[in-house]
């Protein structure tokens, strides 16, 4: 049998590489606050209805429940 | 060019940590002078860091930053600890990436307190390790063995079911140039583990806890925010990971019994950890710790929770409460 054939790498499934996580247009990262805000009144994306509901997962990418920061 | 104030915390992430910016809207808010930045920002900089004097300066656009050690209380720290994986990067961008890991690990000298200091992310991320300190606290564990030898699977197989939990010592993740591939905790039957390969990695393999709910405890501190898993529906758990049936699950706060919440604090000092993301599972009046991730996001929480997990973090990064 090879690596292939191992318990936990059968297990694993594929997916294709996903798109960057998707910014709501309107809204810029800033250096200065360090974080994603509104390009015309600075206000936090984290604090309007345009985000999301977060995910378990980093960056939307589907690794599971976390992306132990990669 | 801005020289801006000298910020007392620095937080380390990637500019699509989310997390992270609910932690920073709670710092700004709180008029705390912060500096993040992003591993993945790093090429738009322009970094110095003076080992003779420890300080660092970063500069974008009009904007110039000097980080004194000295003056730098807290840094919380969302980067990874190490690299998995990355195979899709050609070899150039791959040193690059490399090399920029080593500079945030330089960044230790930076910061009297960390949420969480990378050595100990390090060490509490490698789940031997941290099922030991696990058991070492109080915690009950399922029946458990970590390695390729297939005998530990006459030991471990359910009396009542005959299956087994397999899961990785490390992450089961890969990326090359075309996919993405992950691998969840499976519950299957011990003949269909019995007839795999075992030699060519080490792995956990655990009794299968049948009937479990699962609960997920956010560890800030001395406070822990705790939710119950369950199917929407029903109200009942969720077989095997619940991570692949998220269309499906609710999430409702719960409170710990006081003996496991003592675990769960034993088990974060005993880690060297601020933060955590424990997952347990409970079967009647029994709670067995599975994992726990010193980086385990949480704004999926919020929503439906209300808990103050991100202006908990910012008040400790403050300094309000140590």
């Amino acid at each position: 049998m090879s690596v292939s054939d191992h318990v936990v790498i059968k297990q694993i499934i594929t997916f294709p590489i996903p798109a960057s996580p998707m910014i709501p247009g309107g809204f810029t990262y800033s250096f200065v606050d360090g974080m994603w805000v509104d390009s015309e009144t600075n206000q936090p994306l984290v604090q309007t209805a345009h985000m999301r509901d977060p995910e378990s997962k980093k960056n939307d990418v589907e690794t599971g429940e976390d992306q132990k920061g990669e | 060019m801005n020289v801006a104030a000298q910020p007392n915390v620095l937080v380390i992430s990637n500019r699509f940590d989310f997390s992270t910016d609910y932690v920073c809207a709670q710092l700004k808010l709180k008029s705390v002078r912060y500096l993040r930045l992003n591993t993945d920002q790093f090429t738009e900089l322009a970094i110095s860091y003076d080992p003779n004097r420890g300080v660092l300066s970063v500069r974008k656009d009009a904007f110039q930053f000097y980080l004194n050690p000295n003056d730098i209380d807290a840094v919380f720290f969302r980067a990874a600890t190490y690299l998995r994986g990355d195979k899709g990067l050609d070899p150039h961008n791959a040193l690059s990436k490399q090399h920029w890991q080593s500079f945030v690990i330089g960044l230790m000298s930076f910061g009297r307190r960390w949420i969480n200091h990378p050595t100990n992310v390090y060490m509490a991320e490698n789940k031997m390790n941290q099922l030991r300190h696990a058991a070492q606290s109080g915690f009950k564990l399922p029946e458990t063995f970590v390695g390729n030898d297939p005998r530990v699977l006459g030991d471990l197989t359910s009396a009542t079911s005959g299956r087994v939990a397999t899961k990785g010592l490390d992450t089961l993740f890969y990326r090359t140039k075309e996919e993405i591939g992950f691998g969840y905790t499976e519950v299957q039957d011990a003949s269909e583990v019995a007839s795999s390969s075992w030699a060519e990695l080490p792995f956990i393999v655990q009794e299968a806890l049948e009937d479990k709910i699962d609960i997920r405890a956010t560890i800030v501190g001395d406070q822990i925010f705790a939710v119950k898993i369950v199917d929407k529906a029903t109200g009942t758990g969720i077989d095997g990971d619940w991570r692949r049936e998220k269309e499906r699950v609710s999430y409702q706060p719960t409170q710990l019994p006081a003996n496991v919440k003592t675990h769960c604090l034993a088990l974060m000092k005993s880690l060297g950890l601020f933060y955590g993301a424990i997952d347990l599972a409970s079967i009647g009046e029994d709670y067995y710790f599975l994992e726990i991730n010193p980086t385990g996001e949480w704004g999926w929480l919020m929503n439906c929770t209300e808990f103050p997990i991100s202006e908990t973090i910012a008040n400790w990064l403050k300094g309000d409460k140590d």
